[in-house]
């Protein structure tokens, strides 16, 4: 059951999240990083296996009692391959990687224009993440909307343990930690879709903690942030209206925010926009009717340890509660 | 050599150093080698066990979406094999391996606190049976390394925790005491002659590794002890809300971590020293070098706790210089490898099952190092981070470093231990499989990582990518336990093999100058030493300066009936005095009873039998330190 | 490469008549490398999370009195020198002086604890509210613990010194406590000057809170 649904997420929603296929500059940076210490460390790998290799199979005639070398120096030969291979090579190697440091490092950091870059705060929860853009004083959860070509600057923190926030096509990672606030600056080069990870466990589901960064063209970007900055309207239609009245009976309101109906509150990710995200359960399952009615009825099901708690609701119910879902854009 | 007494008889000898077959007997043991055999077997049991926990996991991770294990019960078996791995069977394997080797090696009867290295035994088995307590009770889930506030009270209300931060605590006195024994061991009781520059290389990487271990741990003990009042008593020094630090326990626990590594690398490198130098029929080439390299990596390894740190926020001017510090380690790693290769270079080479197990060490040991210079650069980290890429890292240079080692030691060092030699057909068998399964399972790990794959996850998303690579190591894994059984078969086997000469390898230290097994008392008459390789070199072990001479061999006079050991100089190994070593007590078991008791009352909230607990190790402490028996002739009690 | 080390150290050996030292001093050496760590742990503990705070001490909370720590400081400190002078009194076997010397020591150590303890109820915070409580109590805690051992090793010393056939063990027992509390008292004045000085000095974060080492 779970493992056919599951099929259809990472096929049709984003990306495969590999660090290989860069999507950014500061992704392309560390991928080009890789690749030259990889070619260096080949290289260095086989000049040594090739010494070990002669050193084992050259042939000597010494009879198998030990030589009896008492007081003797070290053999000029053997001098020059400890300092040889022993200090030289390395230190050589070690300073270059030191230079790859310093340059790859200020290659990051000076990851766009740093006047005006687009600030979005993200905050860790077990296990799902708040998308707060303060500047237009917009709220979302589990899925980031970035507009492409423009570096982007997160700060991060967490709400309960520690979390990491990675998406492996766009840059490195960078902690959440509780009292601290963390600065992540990406840049995704092209419209696209990728997956991002927790990458610090955070406890029973940390498995599951994915999000999904959702880069478009900049203009497309701003009318999306400018539309959401309203709270959502009524629904109109009769289902959707039932659907309203009981996100509140049922008690929805009590964990999760949706701008207009229920107070801030962060036991559960804002579902204010949640019908124009791409996932259920922090990039587990796609946003699609069955599966999400499987997720309100039993949450446990899919995630077992999450803070959601099953909804005992009738085939009804659960359709026009989606159907109210399914108007908040 | 006096002319005028007699040598005593073997028998006199042996029997002052026997202990006598009873339960006091065994309880009250104090002699290194059985202390040292017990530490072995012990740590082979937990080994077998933290292997279990990795055959579950990958068995979990076959597959995307598997339900062998719930995700608890994978996050519990996870920690658990780390804790198993790291607490309960590398430190313990090689402290215990150097309690039997080392006297045998440096030419003395006897560890110098006899009843301080019992304690030390008593208090791993305890705190392995306390830490496996946790299965009946609550089972650790938050890693090995524990980090707060998932460790802290608020996120993990139950037992599991208190488990791990006693069980280790308790464990990390054993470690201290091996410490302290073995530095003192090193320092003032080698055999006359024997300077500094002629002790073995495997004893110069424990005198480094035993102070690792004194600088190492106590930050984890205080770290620890923080935590565990946080969740007891309600302090709040992990609590960012009021003031507090969650990243205090990160720097705690890797000021210890780091060097901890440290404390698994050099006793295996030292070992591989000593076996290829013997495989090569050479002395190892450039020994000052490793001397030298040996250091600086112990001192070097608190130099860059910070590199398990790099993404947690910390300025970059600071992480770049712990990022510069961990690429010196390439360094002091090369001249290492190329001392074993200048010295295979000279020598000639006798293959062996130690020595293909010292080969397959090195070769293993560099792709770890090379994964590991490529962490030290900080963007770099930024990047493999808490993804499998480090997971594959560190198994290689674990197992090239230290676990490939000591099968190699195992083979090598069987007859001094058991008498026996191990099957070298079934250790070429165990070699390559074990090296098949073990690249197998860990290769493909790198590739995983760069595929975004995190650390401790319970199962997988499908359709990302993952699954060749987590499929092929699941296959390496059941490969590598092969491996392993056989290993256990081959030392199973060993019983019913013919006893072996004393020298069955032509190697040239002091430990094969003795019987195998070795006797109680080690050597019949202490040796004195003039060189790095004795039995290579010197036609004699009994010529020295008259007056060693003359009071060695007293101590060998028939009539003596307490156990004598003799203390050197430190740099020069000069002939001092005699000092008398506990023959049997019953104070370190006691001791470490109380302790146990004392930290149940702790973990349950039990506070009188605390209370009780740290009384009753009070009254042991005295009774051990009151002038008693323990030091009388053990047929005189 | 030749054996430096082997030319460079010709034999000296140490002239017939001269002690060399217990066995035991050895291990208590390598004991006090251990608790060294530990007062180090101990600072940096401290240290970090002022670091990681803005004011310190925290609002609301005044900086310590400190008429108490100061004497428990000086008490601790002075009871060093009974210490130097039950060694010497060892030596020469005087054991009236010895048994002097060593309760002089006791009395001292128990005093500075006693006036530690003191200052402990005096103040209106606990350990639970803020780090700052946290630490003020623990940290010294854990130097009380640690004296306490050596309060439990001197007294043993002192009883041992009774008993007829613990001439060696006195020895060794006393040149071991002699390590184990100097070590104490040094470490313990230290951190005594950490947890009482630093609210008073170091009242404002040298950066913004948050921006540790």
């Amino acid at each position: 059951m779970l493992n056919g649904r599951l099929e259809r997420v990472v096929a049709d929603v984003a990306e495969r999240p590999s660090s290989l296929t860069p999507q950014g500059p500061a992704a392309e940076s560390l991928a080009s990083l890789w690749w030259v210490m990889f070619w260096l460390a080949m290289a260095v790998f086989v000049a040594v296996m090739v010494l070990l290799a002669l050193s084992i199979v050259r042939r000597r005639d010494l009879p198998l009692e030990a030589d009896r070398f008492t007081g003797e120096t070290l053999a000029g030969g053997s001098n020059w391959l400890m300092l040889g291979g022993g200090v030289i090579l390395p230190t050589a190697v070690t300073l270059l990687l030191m230079v790859l440091m310093v340059t790859t490092g200020a290659d990051l950091r000076a990851l766009g224009n740093p006047s005006q870059p687009l600030v979005v705060e993200v905050t860790g929860y077990k296990f799902w993440w708040d998308v707060r853009y303060p500047d237009a004083g917009v709220r979302t959860g589990n899925e980031i909307q970035i507009p492409a070509g423009r570096p982007v600057e997160f700060h991060v923190t967490s709400a309960d343990v520690i979390h990491s926030f990675w998406v492996p096509q766009l840059g490195g990672k960078i902690d959440m930690t509780p009292g601290e606030v963390n600065t992540l600056r990406l840049q995704a080069d092209e419209p696209g879709v990728y997956r991002g990870l927790c990458t610090e466990y955070c406890g029973i589901q940390h498995a599951h903690m994915h999000f999904i960064v959702v880069a478009t063209p900049p203009d497309e970007f701003d009318a999306w942030l400018a539309e959401r900055v309203d709270p959502p309207e009524e629904p109109t239609e009769a289902l959707a209206q039932e659907g309203r009245e009981l996100f509140e009976r049922a008690q929805c309101v009590y964990c999760h925010t949706v701008d207009g109906v229920s107070p801030d509150v962060d036991l559960g990710p804002d579902l204010t926009h949640f019908a124009s995200r791409r996932t259920i359960g922090a990039g587990m399952l796609p946003n699609e009717p069955d599966n999400l009615a499987e997720w309100i009825l039993d949450p446990q099901a899919i995630k077992p340890g999450n803070r959601m708690p099953p909804t005992p609701l009738t085939d009804e119910e659960v359709q026009a509660l989606i159907a109210y879902l399914e108007t908040l854009e | 050599m006096s002319a005028t007494q007699p040598q005593a008889t073997s028998t006199d000898l042996e029997r002052v150093w026997a202990s006598p077959p009873t339960l006091q007997g065994w309880l009250g043991m104090v002699n290194h080698k059985a202390i040292g055999k017990r530490f072995l077997a012990t740590g082979l049991v937990f080994f077998l066990l933290g292997g279990l926990f990795a055959l579950l996991a990958r068995l979990q991770l076959a597959y995307p979406q598997l339900e062998i294990l719930d995700a608890q019960a994978y996050n519990e078996v996870f920690t658990m094999h780390g804790v198993t791995m790291a607490f309960l069977f590398i430190v313990p394997v090689l402290e215990g391996f150097a309690i039997f080797i080392l006297p045998l090696m440096v030419g003395t009867r006897d560890l110098p606190y006899p009843r301080l290295t019992a304690f030390g035994y008593w208090v791993y088995l305890m705190a392995g049976v306390f830490l496996f307590a946790s299965f009946l009770v609550e089972v650790p889930d938050g890693g090995w390394y524990a980090y707060v506030p998932f460790t802290g009270p608020d996120f993990s209300p139950g037992f599991g925790m208190d488990f791990w931060l006693l069980g280790v605590t308790f464990l990390e006195i054993s470690a201290i005491a091996a410490g302290i024994e073995i530095i003192a061991l090193l320092v003032k009781n080698r055999a006359p002659g024997m300077t500094i520059s002629r002790m073995p290389l495997f004893g110069w990487a424990m005198l480094v590794t035993g102070f690792i271990i004194l600088f190492a741990f106590p930050t984890l003990i205080v770290g620890s002890i923080l935590l565990e009042i946080d969740r007891k008593v309600g302090t709040v020094f992990y609590n960012p809300e009021v003031g507090g630090s969650a990243i205090l326990w990160q720097h705690m626990f890797w000021w210890f971590g780091h060097p901890d590594v440290y404390i698994w690398l050099l006793p295996g490198i030292g070992a591989v020293s000593m076996i290829i130098s013997t495989f090569a029929r050479t002395p190892l080439v450039g020994y000052t070098w490793v001397v030298a390299t040996t250091i600086v990596i112990g001192v070097l390894s608190f130099g860059v706790w910070v590199h398990h740190m790099f993404t947690v926020g910390l300025p970059l001017l600071t992480i770049s210089f712990f990022g510069g510090a961990s690429l010196v380690f390439a360094v002091a790693s090369g001249i290492q490898v190329f001392a074993w290769i200048a010295t295979l270079w000279r020598g000639t080479i006798v293959w062996s099952t130690p020595m293909l197990f010292s080969i397959g060490a090195v070769v293993t040991f560099i792709i770890g190092g090379l994964s590991g210079v490529t962490l030290g650069v900080v963007p770099f980290n930024w990047l493999a981070h808490d993804t499998y890429y480090v997971v594959a890292h560190f198994h290689y240079v674990v197992i090239g470093g230290t676990v490939l080692p000591m099968f190699a030691a195992a083979y090598y060092w069987w007859p001094k231990l058991t008498g026996r030699m191990l099957d070298e057909r079934l250790g070429k068998w165990n070699f390559w499989i074990a090296i098949v399964g073990l690249h197998l399972t860990f290769l493909p790990q790198h590739i995983v990582g760069f595929l975004g794959m995190p650390r401790r996850v319970y199962t997988f998303l499908p359709g990302l990518g993952w699954e060749p690579y987590n499929l092929a190591s699941t296959v390496g894994v059941l490969i590598s336990a092969v491996g392993v059984l056989l290993f256990v078969f081959a030392a199973i086997k060993s019983r019913w093999a013919p006893l072996a000469p004393p020298d069955p390898w032509g190697a040239g230290t002091l430990e094969w100058s003795t019987d195998s097994p070795v006797p109680n008392a080690n050597f019949e008459r202490l040796p004195i030493v003039h060189s790095r390789y004795p039995l290579w070199e010197q036609p004699s072990l009994e010529e020295g300066p008259e007056d060693w001479a003359r009071r060695l061999d007293t101590l060998t006079q028939p009539g003596h009936r307490m156990r004598e050991v003799v203390t050197t100089s430190e740099i020069d190994g000069d002939l001092q005095t005699i000092i008398t070593l506990p023959q049997q007590s019953q104070w370190p078991w006691l001791t470490s009873l109380m302790i146990t008791l004392a930290l149940v009352g702790v973990l349950f909230d039990a506070y009188w039998l605390a209370l009780a607990g740290v009384v009753a190790t009070v009254v042991c402490a005295l009774g051990w330190a009151w002038p008693g028996r323990d030091y009388d002739p053990i047929d005189e009690r | 490469m030749t054996d430096l080390i082997e030319q460079r150290f010709v034999s000296r050996r140490r002239p017939e008549g001269v002690e060399t030292r217990p066995m035991g001093w050895w291990g208590m050496l390598l004991a006090v490398a251990v608790l060294a760590t530990v007062y180090a742990a101990l600072y940096f503990t401290y240290v970090y999370i002022r670091v990681s705070s803005v004011h310190w001490p925290p609002e609301g909370i005044d900086p310590p009195a400190l008429g108490l720590a100061a004497g428990s400081a000086l008490a601790l400190a002075a009871s060093a020198l009974p210490i130097h002078l039950a060694l010497q009194a060892e030596r020469a076997r005087a054991l009236i002086g010895y048994r002097l010397a060593l309760t002089a020591a006791l009395a001292l150590g128990g005093l500075h604890g006693a006036l530690l303890i003191l200052d402990w109820t005096r103040v209106p915070f606990g350990v639970d509210e803020h780090a700052y409580g946290s630490l003020y109590f623990v940290l010294p805690g854990f130097h009380l613990t640690i004296a306490g051992i050596g309060l439990l090793i001197g007294l043993t010393l002192l009883a041992l010194s009774w008993h007829e056939e613990a001439t060696a063990m006195l020895h060794i027992g006393t040149r071991s406590l002699a390590l184990y509390w100097y070590i104490t008292a040094f470490g313990g004045v230290a951190l005594l000057g950490v947890v009482y000085l630093i609210p008073h000095v170091w009242r404002v974060a040298i950066s913004p809170a948050g921006a540790g080492p």
